[in-house]
Order: C-alpha cells, then structure tokens, then sequence
C-alpha cells in the first residue's frame, strides 16, 4: 500500500514536472519575441541589424523613440484609430447586443429562419466587389463610417451571445419579469444586461482588437490621409518594397528602408501599448465568457 | 475562420480580375476624331482658358507628401489652369486597390506610377478602358514626339501588338541612371598595395588578399570581400564576362537578329562555376542567401565590403569616397561586357489615360511638359530660387536638401514627386546631379565601351501570348533562381548539371525562345 502510493506521487511528480517543463519552452517562445521587440526598440539600429543584440539593449538609446513621436502620422493614425475603436466597439456592441437577444428567444417567431439566413453569412458572401460597390453606393467610401457600418455585426460574436442568452440566464426568470408586467425593452436592460457583464467584456475585447487592428477595410475604402488608421501608416512606414532595390524608379528607397528599420521596433511597441495595457483587465472575463458561450445548441 | 473568408474575397477578386480580362470590347474610337473644345490651346500654357479638374490615380511613393500639396503641382496647376485632383494612393497596398478600381470600373481620368504590367495594359488597353495614346502624341505631345524620333527603340518597345500605344514609360537618356557600377573599395585596395582587377581571376585575387590581409587594419578578419542584392544581381551584372546579355527584359542574348535564351548555355555554367568558387572560399558573402536588404545596405554603408554592385552612392554616401567605379572584367574566354543596362523606356505603366477621361488632348498636353528640358527640370528641381539654383549651367539642390537628415530622397519629395515614383518624363544629363554626383558619372563613363550596341526593352506580346509567357517563366525563372542558388552554395554538384538542363528543356526552354524570337522580329527587327 505504501510502496503504491509513494510511486504514484514519483509519478505525479514527473508529470508535473514535465508539464512544467512544456509550459517553460512555450512561455520562452512566446516570451522572446516580445522582449526582443522591447530591447530592439531600446537599441542603436545598426547593432540590431548586424545581429549583435539578441536580449538586452546594446547601445541603448531612446532615438527611435524619439524619431516616431516627431512622426506627425502616428498621431493623427492614433487619434483616428481610437476614434475608429471608441466609436466602432459602441456601435457593435449596441446592434450585437439588440440582435443576438431576441434570437435567443423561443418565442421569437420565424426565429430558424433568421438563424439560418445569419449563419448562412459566415460561409458565403457577395465577395470583394460587390461589397465595394455597395458601400460605394451607400456613400460611405472615404468618410469614418466605411470604417464601422460594413463591420458593425460580426456573425461569429452574434451566435456567441445568443447562446450566453439562451443558456445561462434561466427563461424563468425572463417570464417571471414579463409576468410582473415588464415590457421587452426593460427586461433586457434591467435584467439581461446586467446578468451579461462576462460576454459583453469579451465582445468589447473582441471588436474592440479588431478595430485597433482593422486594416484591410481602411485599405480599401479611405482615400484621403487624414482619416488613415494607425496600421495603415504602419504599413506605409515598415513595409516597403522589398524587391524593387534594383527598380529604376527605387531612388530613397534605401534611405527608406534603413529609416524604418530604424524605427521598426518602436513603432510597434507604440501602437501595440493601449491593447496589451486593456488586456489584463478583460482577461479574466475573457476566459469565463468564451467558455460560457460556446456553443452548447 | 476570418483568413479563409478573406482569402476567398480575395480569390474572387481575383477571379473576376480574369474574367474582366475576357469580355472583349471593342477598343473605344480614336479620340483624337472628336476635336477638343473652344477652352483648349493646342500650344503654349495656359492649356484651357478656363479651369478643369483631371482625377488622377496616382502611387504615392513612401518618401513623397500629398502630391496636391507638392510645390511642383501647386505651381502647375496655375501655369496649365488644370487641377490634378489626385487620390495619392500608397505605395503598401496599391496594386489591390488599383485592381479593386478597374474591376468596379470606378475609373479616374489619368493613372499614374501605377505599376502596371506590361500584361495589364494589354489586357485592360485592348478591352477599351485605356484610350490608344499614338494619335493624341502626334498632335498634341512634341516634346515626347520628339523623343520618340531620336530614340526609335522608345515606341517600338511601348507598342503593343495590335499597333496601339496604351502606356507609356519614363525616358531616361541617362546613361549612369541606366545601369549599376561595380563598386570596388579603393581603400583596401590602396592599403594592400594591389592593382585595380581587369579579369574574373585578378579580381579573385583581390578579394582573396581583402578576406586574409585585414585591410582596415583593425586586426579582425571582420571584412567581407564581396557581397550583393542577390544571386540573381550579381550573374545580371557579372555575365558580361562570359559575353552574356540581358536583352529583352530577360536572360536573352541576341546575335544578327538570333534570339538565344541562355539559362542552360554552358558560359552561365562557368559562371556559376566560378561564383560557388568564391562562395566556398569565403570570398562572397556567405549570408547572400539569407540576409535582409536592410543589413546588405549597412553592410554597405558602413564599408565593410569590398566589392559590389550598386547603381549610385545614394546608400553609402558617408563613405562613398573609400571607393571606385571600376572598368568590367574579363572572362577567362576573352569577354568583356557590361550587359546589365535598362532601356531608354524604362518603368513601363507610368502614365495612362482611361476611356472616362473627358480631356484626352489636355491630359497628353499636361503629362508631355515634363519631358521636355525645362518641364523635366521644372518637375524634378521646382522653382529656381524656390527649391533650386543653378550651378555652373546645371540645376542643383540646395545643401539643405542635399545633405537633409532625413535622407535626399525624403526632403526633395517635400516639394517634387519623382523619387520612388514613376511619372512620364525625361531624365537626362542635364536634370539629375542629384542621382549622378560626379563620382557616378565616373564610374558609368568606365563602363561605357563596354555596353551592348542595342538595349532592347522587354517586349509587349498579344494578350494570350502574354499569359502564356507569364505562366512559362514563373515556373522556370523559380526553378532557375533556385537552382542557381544550389550550386553556388554547393549543395548541387555541377555533376548534375545536365539534369538541370534536360529539366529546363522539358520545361519549355524552346518554346520561351521562340516566343522571344517572334516578339524581337515584329518589334525590334529592322
């Protein structure tokens, strides 16, 4: 008996230790890119680009720094970024929240139907075009609303919280309330919503990371540079084209290049601060809420 | 979840891309028929008596500011009475919203530095929505005209097949703007007592005594002989030592009206022959593989490599004078060429008018300015006294913006648009002392005797012939870089080179020659 018992612990033992061992290697891998990003943004560019620094700082120095907040582009595609997030998120949640609830009803007539025709949006759309030419059509191409109308509803996050709805807020209770003579309108905000407060966090976090990161809609609707996001001018400033040294028409494309490879590091630290300062504080919301709202049926 | 719904948008788009491609219209009738109106002066400025707007699509290049907000355009637009209303689009992301703007047939009046291909303005020129320039530069365009008769090449290699003239290209006449220079660092040269190399051997030499000698003198085997762009740059520059050429936009040679496509010629075996020497000696860069364009530019600027191949000094200015342009070397067979040079029309799609324009003569009449000598000056320098002076004879840039903190590229795309860009105009001798210091001008007359008699641009095929070309070289050219890259780094033994042979003749080799062959009798054969 004792024999058993003392292995079973030596067992327990190598588990834990294994496991620990995992949970290392992938905290390592996560870990080290982001502590290179931090010490690269703190570092003299040539010595990140010879490959002298691998963790800490070499040759320390805030230049970089310096060099993106004298950038007038990173603030004016903060301020729109923000804008973007604020506004977008709030409008997200309202339409999210007024259509995932009353799918979540049984007593919604027709409510399959609507299900259907919802889901049916996940996997088949109008495609690239069509979609540009509706929201050309609707006036929205190159104003801040072509950053939020399109995307005001993701189909993803909408069956997301009807099924938090429908599962962890008994009916019941809904029918006691209709019973007291409650209307729809006061039900959901007096009763519902303030049951909601885990699934609304994550839908915040939700939308919210996408808006920060939101690219592609601002790609291709925003012509005019004062309404560009940040990862627009992001991308302006990083990316440049790579292969076109050798073009004709590459004159300060090199100067370019070593300019962004310059302030590379602290770009990204600057436009990545506000989502990993929010994170911490949804996080645990995060967790409860995703798994009260998978999908249960 | 997310990335598959984007990536199957996109694959739609691009599918619709093709079937645009298909609906053969007609091409629209030649505009030139209906005269301009009253407002329009065929000659002299102002262009319209009274004003008109042109939209413009234009690449905005990371460098440049807002176009509209450019001196050179605000000065313009009070010189024709045109406003360029300009959509200045950047450069990460264009070619998916220029796409995105044909498809939708949301045309503006004008495109300009829109990376088209030669492909695209066949496709999009014969199904109508770019408007054939031929005619509208007869009559309204004298300075291109002009252009076009000295250098005959110039329309041939924008003419596509069907005889139209969709777009047009930038004209450089520049000799040095055309063509990268060996950069060899006279400084280590000079420490060691050596002599400037004039053959492929002499040359090893040399980088052999940089790799052992330590010729900074800092103590450390720290020096890097010889490095470059890529592999790929490197043989386009060194192959006019084994007499082979880089015509046609391609690895083509052609000899009394003889197209020969030479990826499988036993002279590009030596070549690479001789680089995997220098490769396993440590003689070339053994990150040539690997490294980022980034740290081959520090590599450069910091002057830590003995040999390369670079355009102009741009890059390492601050220690430019450690080095000289030298002449080509000689192969072990006796040739001595410099093959790598673009045509006269280089950047192809710089300049196109669509079929929703209303002003085709004005808009030709705007663009042809600028390829005359004082519009050329007038768009690259600005104003005199404003943004430039003239030094004995010659436009030049004020030290502030020569020698800007932020790079020369950066300060003179505060008031001018063409660094990073392509915009139709004429760059020659007399407007670039900003690309072409005394330094690179040096070096371009070293490699002077040695070029090719004829450059000839890649050529404009039909529609079909164009994908087909399109498909044919994808899959060889990878195959080619990649096992070129092989047996460089040795990692293929040249034992199999006949396999890498018989594989680029199953290939297709022939059929690519006989395309080039086809394109080079209807276009450039006398």
């Amino acid at each position: 008996m004792k024999f058993e018992r003392r292995t079973k612990i030596k067992d327990d033992q190598w588990f834990d230790i294994i496991v620990y061992a995992i949970a290392t290697v992938i905290l390592i891998m996560i870990l080290y890119p982001l502590l290179f990003v931090v010490s690269a943004s703190f570092s003299d560019p040539s010595k990140v680009i010879g490959g002298e620094m691998w963790l800490l700082p070499k040759g320390f120095t805030l230049d970089a720094y310096k060099e993106v907040f004298e950038t007038k582009e990173v603030w004016t595609g903060y301020k729109n970024t923000i804008i973007y997030t604020v506004l977008g998120t709030l409008i997200n949640i309202t339409l999210t929240t007024l259509a995932a609830y009353p799918l979540s009803r049984k007593d919604l007539p027709g409510r399959s139907i609507f299900m259907f025709i919802i889901a049916f949006t996940m996997f088949f759309s109008g495609g690239l075009i069509p979609t540009y030419l509706l929201v050309q059509s609707l006036g929205m191409v190159d104003t801040i609303w072509s950053m939020m109308i399109p995307t005001a509803i993701a189909t993803y996050n909408l069956i997301v919280m009807r099924t938090y709805f429908q599962t962890s807020i008994p009916w019941e209770l809904q029918e006691a309330a209709l019973m007291d003579g409650s209307s729809n309108t006061r039900l959901l905000v007096s009763i519902i919503l303030p049951l909601s407060k885990p699934i609304i966090a994550v839908m915040v976090l939700f939308y919210a990371v996408g808006h920060w990161n939101a690219y592609f809609n601002a790609l291709i609707y925003l012509n005019s540079e004062h309404l560009y996001p940040l990862q627009i001018i992001l991308r302006n400033i990083l990316i440049t084209n790579q292969n076109a040294l050798m073009e004709g028409d590459a004159f300060g494309l090199g100067e370019r290049l070593l300019l962004a490879e310059s302030i590379k590091y602290s770009l990204i630290i600057v436009a990545s601060i506000p989502v990993l300062l929010i994170y911490p504080f949804v996080q645990r919301h995060f967790i409860k809420g995703v798994m009260i709202g998978s999908l249960k049926g | 979840m997310k990335k598959n719904v984007t990536f199957a948008l996109i694959s739609v788009s691009l599918a619709s891309v093709v079937f645009a491609g298909c609906s053969g219209k007609d091409p629209v009738a030649d505009p030139t028929a209906s005269a301009p109106t009253d407002n329009f002066h065929a000659t002299g400025f102002p262009i319209v008596e009274k004003p008109i707007t042109l939209d413009i699509f234009n690449r905005q290049s990371n460098s440049n500011i807002p176009w509209d907000k450019m001196l050179v355009f605000r000065e313009y637009e009070k010189m024709t009475n045109i406003k360029a209303s300009f959509k200045n689009v950047p450069t990460a992301g264009f070619n998916e919203k220029r796409n995105l703007i044909l498809n939708t047939k949301d045309l503006p009046d004008i495109f300009i530095s829109a990376n088209f291909t030669r492909l695209d303005a066949v496709k999009y020129g014969t199904s109508g929505m770019f408007i054939p320039l031929e005619g509208l530069i007869d009559q309204y365009a004298p300075n291109i005209k002009a252009l076009f008769d000295q250098y005959p090449e110039i329309k041939q290699s924008l003419t596509a097949p069907d005889g139209h003239i969709y777009m047009l290209s930038d004209f450089v006449t520049l000799f040095s703007a055309r063509t990268a220079k060996p950069w060899l660092n006279k400084k280590w040269l000079d420490e060691l007592g050596l002599e400037v190399p004039k053959t492929t051997q002499e040359l090893k030499n040399v980088l052999i005594a940089f790799r052992d000698q330590d010729p900074n003198r800092n103590g450390q085997k720290d020096e890097i002989p010889m490095s470059g762009e890529n592999l790929g740059q490197i043989v386009s520059n060194i192959n006019g030592a084994w007499g082979l050429e880089n015509q046609m936009g391609n690895r083509i040679n052609v000899q009394d009206d003889k197209v020969r496509y030479w990826p499988a010629d036993d002279r590009y075996k030596q070549i690479l022959q001789y680089l995997h020497e220098l490769y396993k000696e440590k003689l070339l860069d053994n990150t040539l593989f690997t490294q980022q364009d980034t740290e081959y530019l520090t590599k450069t600027s910091e002057a830590k490599v003995g040999f390369f191949y670079k355009q102009a000094t741009d890059t390492f200015s601050a220690v430019a004078d450690q080095f000289i342009g030298i002449e080509p070397v000689a192969g072990p067979n006796g040739d001595r060429l410099h093959t790598q040079v673009q045509p006269i029309a280089r950047s192809y799609g710089a300049f196109a008018i669509t079929s929703a324009n209303p002003y085709p003569a004005e808009s030709i009449r705007w663009i042809d300015y600028f390829s005359g000598e004082e519009g050329s000056i007038f768009l690259r320098y600005g104003v005199e006294g404003q943004t430039f002076n003239y030094a004995d004879g010659v436009p030049t840039y004020p030290d502030e913006v020569l020698k800007n903190e932020k790079g020369s590229a950066f300060a003179i795309s505060q008031f001018a648009p063409w660094p990073g860009t392509a915009i139709t105009h004429w760059i020659n001798d007399k407007n670039s002392n900003a690309v072409n210091p005394p330094q690179v001008q040096e070096a371009a007359e070293k490699l002077e005797p040695y070029i090719p008699e004829r450059i000839l641009g890649a050529p404009l095929f039909d529609a079909a012939t164009a994908k087909k070309v399109d498909t044919l070289l994808t899959d060889v050219n990878t195959y080619i870089d990649e096992s070129s890259a092989k047996f460089v780094n040795g990692e293929r033994s040249f034992d199999d080179w006949d396999n890498y042979v018989s594989t680029l003749n199953k290939m297709g080799l022939a059929e690519i020659e006989e395309i080039y062959q086809e394109a080079y009798d209807t276009t450039y054969k006398n």
